[in-house]
C-alpha cells in the first residue's frame, strides 16, 4: 500500500508494529524482510514519491571545516532516497574493515565480516548483481579488488509496485518524523509532519531510523534534546565519528601492458592495499582507480617523463606511435580514520520549515589521511616497478605536501557514522544489532552505523547490514 | 644540444673574491674573455635541466643497485630507468 498522505493512511485503519523511517536501501530492504516474516510495517518517506525542489530544501545545511558538496545535493529526499542518484559501484567492505587495528584509534567492529556474509546472496538479487570474484594478489602489499558497476537499482522504481500491493507493508509519501519521544528506555512516540503540516503523533512497538547517513544523526540529536536524553540516553558518540570517502586524482602511470590487468567495460581496474601494508606504514585502507588516459594528456606525462628518464619516456612515445594503450590517470579514494571531531550538530541559528534544526557538519581530513595518500601511491608504484607491470608518477601536491585541490571530486558522497555500532556506550551509539544503547525498541539502519568505512562505497554493505537487521527484528517480533 | 657544465663556460667560483664582484662586472667579464653569445645561451639553457639531475641518483654507479627503486619528480622509478 503506498498513500500520499499521513491522513488518507490513518484513513486506511492499518496498524503497525514496526515504524521504519525512510524509504532508501535501507529502509526498503527491512520492510520488505518485516512484512515477508508477516509483521505489519509503515515506512514514512519524507519526500514525494519524484524529486521536488520543496522536498529537497528540507536537507540544506552547512559545513565546517574541509570544502564538501552542498547538503542538499549531496543526498536525495525522496522515494527511494539516495538510491535514486548512486552509481551502482558494488562491492562488500573487506574482512579487514571489521578488525580493529593498532594504529589507528577507534577502529574495529562489533561484528566480522562473516556475519553479514550469509545475507549476501540476498544483497545480489535486490542490487542486481552477479557473484563477487576474490581479490588477486599482484605483490604483497597490493591486490586487485572487483568493484562490480552494477545497474544502479532506484530503490523507489523497482520496488514501488510490490509495496504498493503489498498486504503487510503501508509506505506514506510526505511525511516524516519530526521528533521522536522517549522515556529513556523506550520510544514512546512520534511526531509528525505530513504535506507541510504538522500531523500529529503517532506510535508503535518499534521504530528503525532509516534516514540517511546525515538525517539519522539530527533525526536523534533533534530528538534526544527535546525528550531531554529519553531518545539516546548513551549520546557521548551522537553525530560523532562522520566519515567519508575523499577522492582525489593522485597522479599517472605507464603501463608496459595494459592488459595485464583485468579491466572492466570502461576500461578501469581497482586495486587495494594488504592488511599488512597497511599494518606496515601505519596507514588506512584505499582504492586505486586506474583510467585510461586520453591521449592529450599523455602528452604532457611523457615530456614530464623524458627530463627524469629519458629512454622510458623514448619508449613510451613509441608505444603511443604504434596507438598502444599505455598510460593511466590514478584516482584515489581511502578510508579516513574514525575521529570524534569530525561530527554532525544542529545548527544554532538555522531551521527548516518544519522548525527542526538543520545540519552543521565538521569535517576535516587529519594527517594520517594524507599518509594513506602517499604511501599508497607510492606501493602501487613500487609494485609495478617490481614487476615491471609499468611506472608511477604521483601528483605534485601529493608530494610537497600541499592543499587538497579543490576542483577534483572531493568525496564519494557516502555519508558514514554518527550512529556507529559499538560495545562501549561512550564511542558507540547502536549494538552489533544496531539498536540504539539502553532503549527496548529503537533500531537504526543504514551507513550511519559504520564504525569505519573502508575503501568500497557503501551501499552493498548497507543493504547487507539492512537484510540482517530485517532477519533479527523478524525473528524478535515474530516471537 | 650539448650539455656542457656551467663550470667550463660560467666560471661563477673561480674565487670567493668573485662572488663580491657586482654582476654587470661579471657579465661584461664573459664578454673580454671572447665567450661567445651564442654558448652563453647554451650554457643558460642547460642550466635548468641540469638542476633536474643534481639530486638523481647515479644510475652508472658501479655499486648501485640496477633495480633499487628511486622516487624522482614524484616518478617510483627503477634506478636503471635513469640511465
Amino acid at each position: 500500500m503506498i498513500f500520499d498522505s499521513y491522513e488518507a493512511f490513518r484513513a486506511a485503519n492499518f496498524t503497525p508494529k514496526v515504524c521504519i523511517l525512510g524509504s532508501g536501501p535501507a529502509g526498503t530492504t527491512i520492510a520488505r524482510k518485516l512484512g515477508a516474516a508477516g509483521i505489519p510495517v509503515v515506512v514514512l518517506e519524507a519526500g514525494p514519491r519524484e524529486f521536488s525542489d520543496d522536498s529537497q530544501d528540507f536537507y540544506r545545511g552547512s559545513t565546517v571545516g574541509d570544502p564538501y558538496f552542498d547538503l542538499d545535493i549531496t543526498r536525495l529526499r525522496f522515494l527511494g532516497g539516495s538510491s535514486n542518484h548512486w552509481a551502482g559501484w558494488c562491492r562488500v567492505l573487506d574482512k579487514q574493515d571489521f578488525e580493529p587495528k593498532a594504529w589507528a584509534p577507534d577502529t574495529g567492529w562489533p561484528i566480522s565480516r562473516a556475519d553479514i556474509e550469509p545475507y549476501l546472496n540476498e544483497v545480489h538479487d535486490i542490487l542486481e548483481l552477479p557473484d563477487f570474484r576474490p581479490d588477486v594478489s599482484i605483490s604483497d602489499d597490493i591486490r586487485w579488488v572487483q568493484l562490480i558497476k552494477s545497474p544502479a537499482v532506484r530503490f523507489g522504481e523497482k520496488y514501488a509496485d510490490e509495496l504498493d500491493k503489498s498486504k503487510n507493508i503501508a509506505v506514506v509519501l510526505n511525511t516524516y518524523a519530526t521528533e521522536l519521544a522517549g522515556d529513556g528506555r523506550r520510544v514512546t512516540g512520534a511526531k509528525l509532519w505530513s504535506n507541510g503540516q504538522d500531523a500529529g503523533s503517532f506510535t508503535a512497538d518499534y521504530f528503525i531510523v532509516c534516514t540517511g547517513g546525515l538525517e539519522n544523526s539530527r533525526l536523534l540529536l533533534w530528538s534526544n534534546q527535546r525528550s531531554n536524553g529519553g531518545v539516546v540516553p548513551n549520546a557521548a558518540a551522537l553525530g560523532r565519528y562522520w566519515m567519508e570517502h575523499p577522492t582525489f586524482e593522485g597522479g599517472n602511470a605507464i603501463l608496459a601492458d595494459y592488459s595485464e590487468f583485468e579491466v572492466d567495460a570502461t576500461n578501469e581496474a581497482f586495486f587495494s592495499p594488504t592488511l599488512a601494508a597497511m599494518e606496515r606504514l601505519k596507514i588506512m585502507n584505499f582504492g586505486i582507480r586506474l583510467i585510461e588516459t586520453p591521449y592529450a594528456g599523455i602528452k604532457s606525462l611523457v615530456a614530464d617523463l623524458a627530463c627524469t628518464a629519458p629512454d622510458m619516456a623514448e619508449w613510451v612515445a613509441y608505444q603511443l606511435s604504434q596507438n598502444l594503450r599505455c598510460a593511466a590517470q590514478l584516482y584515489v579514494a581511502w578510508e579516513q580514520a574514525p575521529l570524534a571531531s569530525n561530527q554532525i550538530e544542529l545548527s544554532k541559528t538555522d531551521v527548516d520549515h518544519a522548525g527542526v534544526p538543520r545540519i552543521e557538519l565538521h569535517w576535516k581530513k587529519s594527517e594520517m589521511e594524507h599518509r594513506t595518500l602517499l604511501e599508497g601511491l607510492r606501493l602501487f608504484g613500487t609494485t609495478l616497478v617490481q614487476k615491471n607491470l609499468g611506472r608511477v608518477r604521483i601528483a605534485d601536491w601529493i608530494v610537497n605536501g600541499g592543499d587538497y585541490p579543490t576542483n577534483e571530486e572531493l568525496a564519494g558522497h557516502h555519508h558514514m557514522g554518527g550512529t556507529r555500532m559499538g560495545t562501549d556506550v561512550t564511542k558507540s551509539v547502536v549494538d552489533a544489532n544496531s539498536k540504539v544503547h539502553g532503549m527496548d525498541n529503537l533500531y537504526v539502519g543504514g551507513s550511519s552505523v559504520f564504525c569505519t568505512s573502508g575503501e568500497c562505497n557503501p551501499t552493498t554493505t548497507i543493504t547487507a547490514l539492512a537484510c540482517r537487521l530485517g532477519d533479527h527484528l523478524g525473528k524478535l517480533i515474530a516471537v | 644540444m650539448d650539455l656542457a657544465s656551467p663550470g667550463e663556460h660560467v666560471p661563477l667560483r673561480e674565487s670567493h673574491a668573485w662572488i663580491e664582484v657586482p654582476i654587470e662586472r661579471r657579465i661584461m667579464s664573459f664578454f673580454t674573455k671572447k665567450i661567445s653569445r651564442r654558448m652563453v645561451m647554451q650554457a643558460l639553457i642547460a642550466l635548468p635541466t641540469l638542476s633536474l639531475f643534481r639530486g638523481l641518483p647515479k644510475a652508472d654507479r658501479p655499486d648501485a643497485d640496477p633495480d633499487a627503486i628511486v622516487e624522482i619528480n614524484g616518478w617510483i622509478l627503477k634506478r636503471s630507468d635513469l640511465a
